[in-house]
This record gives C-alpha cells, sequence and structure tokens, in this order.
C-alpha cells in the first residue's frame, strides 16, 4: 500500500528541500571561510541599530574587535554561521546568564558602546552617534563614564 | 672571610617593606642590613604594558599535587602585587574563632591589640573608608571613603550599617599622593599608579644607606646551631653565597617561607601545615529598574551581613563584594541595571593541606591540599539561600551563580607558618618570632592561625609593624 502525497505536503517539501539546498553550502561556506568581524557587525545591527551612528563605525568596531580578542578568532569565525539570523532575532532572552552567546553579545554592545561618546551624552538616542575610539583602558585608562569621582567626605 | 650583616631579611613583599620602615625607624646609623629577594625589578611601563607583574612564573616555581586547587603568587620586587587595594578589616571574632565557636584555634593577640597598628598601615596606604560601620576604630580613616554604586545603595538601605563602602587603597582623593581611582577596573597594574603598591609607593624604603638590596637572589637554607641563625644560604646567577647575620627575617610569603625554613632542618609540626585561603562565589544579577556601575572603584560594597551568624560554627562566615566595572547589559535602556557580588567565605585550617619539599626536586616546594572544609562547603551551599535573604525587596529581576572547574584561587595564601602560643601547634610567638630560634622571625600571611574573610595584606601589614616594634622596644 502506498501513502497518497497530497499537493500540499509537496510543495511544503519542496520548498523545505530549497531552502536546506540554499542553507546547507551557505552554512558550510560561512562556517570553513565567515569572517570573525560579521557576527560582531550583526550584534551592533541588533542591538544599537536604531542610532544614528558614522557610515562604517560598526565595521570599525568589530576590525578593532577582534584584533582585541585575537585569541578568539577562530570561534568568532565559526560564529558567522550564525550572523545573518542574528541580525534579527536573538535568543538572549531565553538563554541563562552567563551563557556564552549571551555574554558575547553584552560584551560587544558594552565595548562598542564605551567606544563612543553615547554615555558622554547621557544615552541621548536623538543625537548621532560620535565614534571615539576602541575601549580599552589599558592604553587609555579613565574612560569609564560611570565613575563617580565625589568621594564621600 | 664570608660577608656578614646584622640583619638579612628575605622577600620585598608587604611583610617584609612594612617590617623595615618600622625596623629603620629604630636600627642603629650603622646597622647593615641585606635583603635577599628572589624575583626581579620591572619598571613599571613594563608590567602595565604586559599586563603582568613578574616574569616568574610562579606555577613552575612549584610542584602543585592538587592542580584542581591553584594557587596564585607573584615572585618579584614588590611582592604580592597581585593585590588589587582592597583593604577591608577583621572582625574581633576572627581572632577567636576557637573561643567564641570551638573552632581552630585563637590567634594570640586580639583586634584590640592590632587596631593601633591597624590604623597606622591605613595610614601609609592612604585607604580611603567610612568611619561608620561595624570594625571599631581608634581613629578615622585617612581619606573619604569612594561613591558606592546604584546596588550599594539600595542593599545599604535594607542592611544599615552592615552594608559599608569598601575600605580599599586605591585612591579616594589626590591627597594620598596618587592619582585618585577612575574605575578602569585593572587594579593588578593600575595604568595610572592609583592604587598604594609596594614597588610604587614603599621603594623609598630601600634607598635607605643602612640597606643593601640584592635582586635575582634565592634564599636556599638558614644556618641554624644551638637556636640561632647564624648565616643565610642564597644563589644569585647560579652561584652560592654564605653571608653570617644576627637576625634573620624571612617574609618570602606563605609558601617560601615555611618552604626555606623546612629545608634548613625545622622540624615545627606546624611548619608548613596549614595552608588556606579565602573562596569566593559570584553571582551576577539583572537589576529591575536600577541602574547602577556607578560608583568610584572596582569594588565598591562590603558586607558583612552574613558575618557572625548564629551558625558559624558549622557554616562559614563570609564577607560580600559588591562589584564595579563597566559591564553592561546589551538591553536597550537597561544598560546599567546589572550587578555583580562575590561570596567571599573562610576556610578551616586543616593539618592534612600544606606545603612540604618536593621529593623528586628538592629545590622547589609541593602544594598539597586535600579538600575544603565542611564548614567552607557548608557556605558555599548555602550561596542560594544567602542571595534570596540578600535581594528579597530589592529591584532583582534575575540572577545567576557562576560555577566554576575547580576549586579557584583567591591568591590569598596563609596559615603555613602560624602564630600560637603552643609550641607544638604552632610555628612563631605573637611577636611572629619561631619558637625555639629566637633571632628568626617569620613574618606574612603564613602567621594567620584562622581565616579571616578579610583581605590579608592590611592584616599581615600591620603584623610587620607590630613585630618590628615589638622587637626593638
Amino acid at each position: 500500500m502506498t501513502a497518497k502525497l497530497s499537493r500540499r505536503k509537496f510543495i511544503g517539501g519542496a520548498l523545505a528541500g530549497a531552502a536546506l539546498l540554499v542553507a546547507a553550502p551557505y552554512t558550510f561556506y560561512q562556517w570553513r571561510f565567515g569572517r570573525p568581524t560579521s557576527v560582531v557587525v550583526a550584534v551592533l545591527k541588533r542591538r544599537v541599530g536604531y542610532l544614528t551612528t558614522e557610515p562604517g563605525s560598526f565595521e570599525r568596531f568589530a576590525r578593532e574587535y577582534v584584533e582585541y580578542k585575537k585569541a578568539h578568532r577562530e570561534q568568532l569565525a565559526k560564529l558567522s554561521v550564525v550572523a545573518f539570523p542574528l541580525t534579527y532575532l536573538t535568543l538572549y532572552r531565553w538563554l541563562p546568564m552567563g551563557h556564552p552567546m549571551r555574554r558575547l553579545e553584552d560584551n560587544v554592545v558594552t565595548r562598542y558602546l564605551l567606544s563612543t561618546d553615547f554615555f558622554i551624552h547621557s544615552a541621548d538616542e536623538s543625537r548621532k552617534v560620535k565614534y571615539l575610539s576602541f575601549y580599552e583602558p589599558h592604553t587609555a585608562p579613565c574612560r569609564n563614564p560611570f565613575a563617580n569621582l565625589r568621594a564621600r567626605a | 672571610m664570608p660577608e656578614s650583616f646584622d640583619t638579612v631579611v628575605v622577600g620585598t613583599g608587604f611583610a617584609s617593606s612594612f617590617f623595615l620602615q618600622e625596623y629603620l625607624n629604630h636600627a642603629p646609623a650603622d646597622a647593615r642590613i641585606l635583603v635577599l629577594e628572589k624575583g626581579r625589578k620591572h619598571a613599571y611601563t613594563w608590567k602595565v604594558e604586559n599586563q603582568a607583574n613578574t616574569d616568574v612564573d610562579f606555577d613552575k616555581a612549584v610542584i602543585n599535587r592538587t592542580p584542581a586547587k591553584p594557587w596564585i603568587q607573584k615572585i618579584g620586587f614588590g611582592g604580592g602585587t597581585c593585590w588589587t587595594g582592597t583593604a577591608p578589616r577583621p572582625h574581633p571574632s576572627d581572632f577567636e574563632m576557637k573561643t567564641r565557636y570551638g573552632i581552630g584555634e585563637d590567634w594570640p593577640l586580639s583586634y584590640d591589640d592590632l587596631e593601633p597598628y591597624l590604623c597606622e598601615v591605613e595610614e601609609t596606604m592612604g585607604i580611603g573608608g567610612p568611619n561608620e560601620g561595624p570594625f571599631p576604630r581608634s581613629r578615622p580613616y585617612p581619606m573619604p571613603a569612594h561613591a558606592i554604586n546604584g546596588f550599594d545603595a539600595a542593599i545599604a538601605a535594607k542592611f544599615p550599617d552592615e552594608h559599608i563602602a569598601m575600605p580599599s587603597a586605591r585612591a579616594s582623593s589626590t591627597k594620598t599622593g596618587r592619582p585618585q581611582c577612575c574605575v578602569n577596573g585593572i587594579c593588578s597594574n593600575c595604568p595610572i599608579g592609583a592604587k598604594f603598591q609596594v614597588d610604587l609607593h614603599m621603594a623609598h624604603v630601600y634607598d635607605d644607606e643602612r640597606i643593601t638590596l640584592r635582586l635575582d637572589s634565592s634564599v636556599d637554607t638558614l644556618d641554624i646551631e644551638s637556636g640561632r641563625v647564624r648565616a643565610v644560604h642564597y644563589t644569585h646567577q647560579g652561584k652560592g653565597y654564605r653571608v653570617g647575620c644576627d637576625l634573620a627575617v624571612v617574609g618570602a610569603h606563605a609558601v617560601f617561607s615555611p618552604f626555606i625554613l623546612l629545608k634548613s632542618g625545622l622540624e615545627d609540626r606546624a611548619l608548613g601545615r596549614y595552608i588556606h585561603e579565602q573562596f569566593s562565589v559570584p553571582v551576577q544579577l539583572n537589576l529591575a529598574g536600577l541602574d547602577s556601575l556607578d560608583g568610584g572603584q572596582q569594588v565598591t560594597g562590603l558586607g558583612v551581613m552574613f558575618h557572625d551568624h548564629g551558625e558559624r560554627a558549622k557554616r562559614a562566615a563570609c564577607n560580600v563584594e559588591s562589584w564595579n566595572v563597566p559591564w553592561l547589559r546589551a538591553e536597550r535602556g537597561r544598560w546599567r541595571q546589572r550587578a555583580l557580588v562575590k561570596f567571599v567565605f573562610e576556610d578551616t585550617p586543616s593539618y592534612d593541606n600544606y606545603v612540604g619539599i618536593a621529593p623528586e626536586d628538592e629545590s622547589k616546594p609541593e602544594l598539597y591540599y586535600a579538600a575544603r572544609s565542611q564548614r567552607t562547603e557548608a557556605g558555599i551551599a548555602y550561596v542560594p539561600r544567602l542571595i534570596e535573604q540578600l535581594i528579597e525587596g530589592l529591584p532583582v529581576e534575575d540572577y545567576a551563580i557562576e560555577k566554576h572547574e575547580g576549586l579557584g584561587s583567591s591568591a590569598h595564601i596563609q596559615g603555613t607558618t602560624r602564630m600560637g602560643t603552643d609550641s607544638k601547634e604552632s610555628v612563631v610567638d605573637r611577636n611572629l618570632v619561631h619558637h625555639r630560634v629566637r633571632n628568626l622571625l617569620v613574618l606574612g600571611s603564613g602567621a594567620f592561625p584562622s581565616c579571616s574573610p578579610a583581605n590579608p595584606t592590611l592584616i599581615l601589614s600591620a603584623l610587620s609593624v607590630w613585630a618590628a616594634r615589638r622587637l626593638m622596644a
């Protein structure tokens, strides 16, 4: 006895197959040859893409971030697999605190925003955000915008 | 004829430096003092650029029998510059663990005995801290307290007098003669030198013309005859030397101090035993509508609400540290609604944990740590309850207790040359003089008979001043 394939199932199957045909080489290509900067840019687009920023500042930051995180370059490159979907959606809220993906998003956003004048201008989202320089306290030690230097008498 | 000095001091860390500073106040103008330091002296710019304090690898200098329990220490001029400047006081009860809780040993001196010396060291270090709070003080802190952050303020409102601004050697004012801390979060080698440390702020002690400083000089043994140290053997660039002395002061940290004494043939039952340190459990928190991370230093808050609790005999006491480094939250408008606290637990020193001489390579100490005490394990297992007690009623959205592989290290090695009144149970007396070799002092946190949750640097520095003054009285 043979099961009869409905038209709906046929179309669904064909679409899934086509998606797989596209996704598989994409995933393989990204996994094999993906750039480590792409996941950083994706996080920024998703997280702070609504801010008015200077053209190219995400890419510039991503290059500097990858250089700073030299030891994790390969892991970042592998994560380029999820760069495209990460631009539009994230599991951040459903992941446990301390999960590596959540840590990555926190870390990228922290360093990016501290590399700009965003907090210097009280996190004003209506202003154009200016990229200053990569936030690296070893070389530029006193740039924490939240530091409260008014010691109590 | 071999060289001879009045005094030989081993090590240049906090313990030796505070001892020497006080000793020089009393020593005659023609005193001859030799200081031997196993490590080298690096320019501070080298340290900042390399994000390191030393080029000596401590892990290779010892043999660790229990790799799940790492130990952190730095060997170099200025000694334990892994310290980050956090300088809370111990509690009076920390000195009386046997009397109050039936645990371990009491210290042979009390909080009140040490208190004036804590004040002196705080003065030298320019500690900023709050004058209100749980620790009895005979004089105010020399510098004002750093600003606390938003989360600290919420905790302090819930636990008045039990959550205070963390006392700290990270300068809260330029009146210390140092730049004010700007909360860059890099405290081991502060790029602006805001934190008090020996290599920057006590190096002048070694400029005294009575002192001869020899770096890269590793002490091997002491010649001990008829209950007195007669000479010190050391190696410099592969060549062995012997120098005579009337007084030997060993301040080579809680691993190498007992190692040198063991190699010198001393066989005290407690020598090298009871190695211990604090254990900390970090907890990350997301806050609900409360902005934080706006304090004046890296560790802004000190909570003592879980210190002298009623079950301390069974469950270790802890301090609560509140951290303040800008680790933001990647959520729009909630950037600063985040906190990190650490529960820092005491351990109960155990005879089973020790520093010894490695049989396969006698040039190295071996370190063995069987296990944390049951009290410490009970304290750590209790963290979920403690965090609930801490945050109940506070605007906290969720939290996560961080778990580490292995046992971790607080870089606070203690207990291996413990002080006491009974020579069978301790190595040195209350003045840090060896029980039988009366011209031998052993400085540092090795002298601690019990483990306060408080960081050790302030305490061991005060003990050095105490020892020097009583020696010269």
